[in-house]
């Protein structure tokens, strides 16, 4: 990162090499188009490189930090009215044709990961589950969300409360146990 | 749940990115004040961490490299020129019919060459939802004189694809130091070329470098000059690069 905040390209390209498929997944899952998600992870990229000295290593990895960026810009993106049916999730069967390959190490982690984060998803009861994803993924405020589902804007603040800690019990590291 | 605090409730949202704006905005300014909030944000951020892995893995087009990355070497390679001052806000413009009180010429510059119009086929924004189309991309090359004695080895090209035009350079030696390349267009029948915002340095590897130019109708020529960091409003040396259009 120091090589990138020094604006050296190469340095750039490693970062994008690493972290431009989780970015462009992301976008695609929110933004349900392959031109739209295209623009979204440029954008984030770029403005990454424009502000490369931003980075801060105490609040986490650069991957951290790169899908945040990207996950930003596509709200920022559905909110602006870009998407016509925010609803839909993807364009249907897309994704089997674009799936990465399960060629190298890096690959095959992002998939396991993938499926490690799925699975405490869908451990959660369906409602929690639904507000979540549709925040998160869907790019809706709390307020149209309860719109949405019809119930209390405290409801969904609930749901998304117990559904976050629910997954954070899941994912996090077992505490080590000292002999 | 937690209840320290009338806000703890907007945490989840706030992760999750489900605030609106005024309300992330405010939820930021209360966080800044509050350790018991600022630790449950903590707490909970390693799921919003992990949820953008949660998605089926795919892979990202080549093409979608190839633009990011044309844009972040362009951008170093102007940096790397011009430093810090590249930032720095330019002057404003002069009208040129009063600096310059003769016709602009470069001694010795001859007509450019036209080496090539290419029309070829290309795929046309194809994307997902709409299917791929043929379209006609027409490139018209035009190759610009360059003066040996500032760069023996340097060459440029202008590249006019669908009529977006770019200048592109090799084997040029870096600007001196505090100056940066400067693009200038000399309209027909005006005295005196115009100013542009296209700066651009070139690679130290192979003296390599590209920048996209503002219209070119009605332009008889594409000039370079090096100036000052930051840009000229007139030049202030002579021209080295003379495209005829």
């Amino acid at each position: 990162m120091q090589l990138v905040q020094r604006a050296e390209a190469p340095a750039f390209e490693v970062i994008y090499d690493r972290h431009a498929g989780a970015a462009f997944s992301l976008a695609y899952r929110m933004c349900g188009a392959r031109q739209l998600a295209e623009d979204i992870v440029q954008e984030a990229f770029l403005s990454i490189w424009r502000s490369g000295g931003r980075y801060d290593r105490r609040r986490g990895s650069v991957r951290t930090w790169v899908l945040g960026i990207t996950h930003h810009r596509a709200i920022d993106a559905l909110r602006r009215g870009v998407v016509q049916d925010r609803h839909r999730a993807s364009d249907e069967g897309i994704e089997e044709r674009f799936e990465a390959e399960d060629r190298t190490d890096r690959e095959v982690a992002r998939r396991e990961e993938a499926l490690e984060v799925r699975g405490a998803l869908d451990g959660l009861p369906a409602e929690q589950r639904r507000a979540i994803e549709l925040a998160y993924y869907g790019g809706f405020t709390q307020s149209e969300i309860a719109e949405m589902l019809g119930v209390p804007i405290g409801t969904v603040k609930g749901r998304m409360r117990l559904g976050m800690e629910k997954m954070r019990d899941r994912l996090e590291p077992p505490a080590e146990v000292l002999p | 749940m937690s209840e320290h605090c009338q806000h703890a409730d907007n945490v989840a949202a706030y992760l999750l990115g489900a605030l609106a704006d005024a309300d992330r905005t405010a939820f930021e300014a209360h966080v800044a004040g509050c350790a018991h909030c600022r630790q449950d944000v903590a707490d909970l951020r390693i799921v919003t961490d992990a949820l953008p892995l949660g998605v089926t893995p795919l892979a990202p087009p080549p093409h979608l490299r190839e633009r990011v990355m044309d844009t972040v070497r362009a951008e170093a390679d102007l940096l790397h020129a011009t430093g810090p001052a590249a930032d720095r806000p330019r002057p404003p413009r002069r009208r040129f019919g009063q600096w310059f009180g003769r016709p602009f010429a470069i001694a010795g510059a001859a007509a450019a060459l036209v080496v090539g119009v290419a029309v070829g086929f290309g795929l046309g924004n194809a994307t997902e939802d709409e299917p791929a189309t043929r379209t006609v991309v027409q490139v018209r090359t035009v190759q610009a004189e360059v003066d040996p004695r500032a760069a023996p080895q340097g060459a440029a090209f202008i590249v006019m694809r669908n009529g977006v035009a770019t200048l592109r350079v090799r084997g040029l030696p870096q600007p001196p130091r505090g100056f940066v390349y400067e693009v200038w267009l000399l309209r027909r029948g005006a005295a005196a070329p115009s100013p542009t915002d296209a700066l651009f340095g070139v690679s130290r590897a192979d003296g390599s470098g590209r920048v996209a130019l503002p219209s070119v109708r009605g332009v008889e020529a594409v000039l370079v000059t090096a100036e000052p960091a930051g840009g000229s409003p007139a030049p202030t040396t002579q021209p080295f690069i003379n495209a005829a259009l």
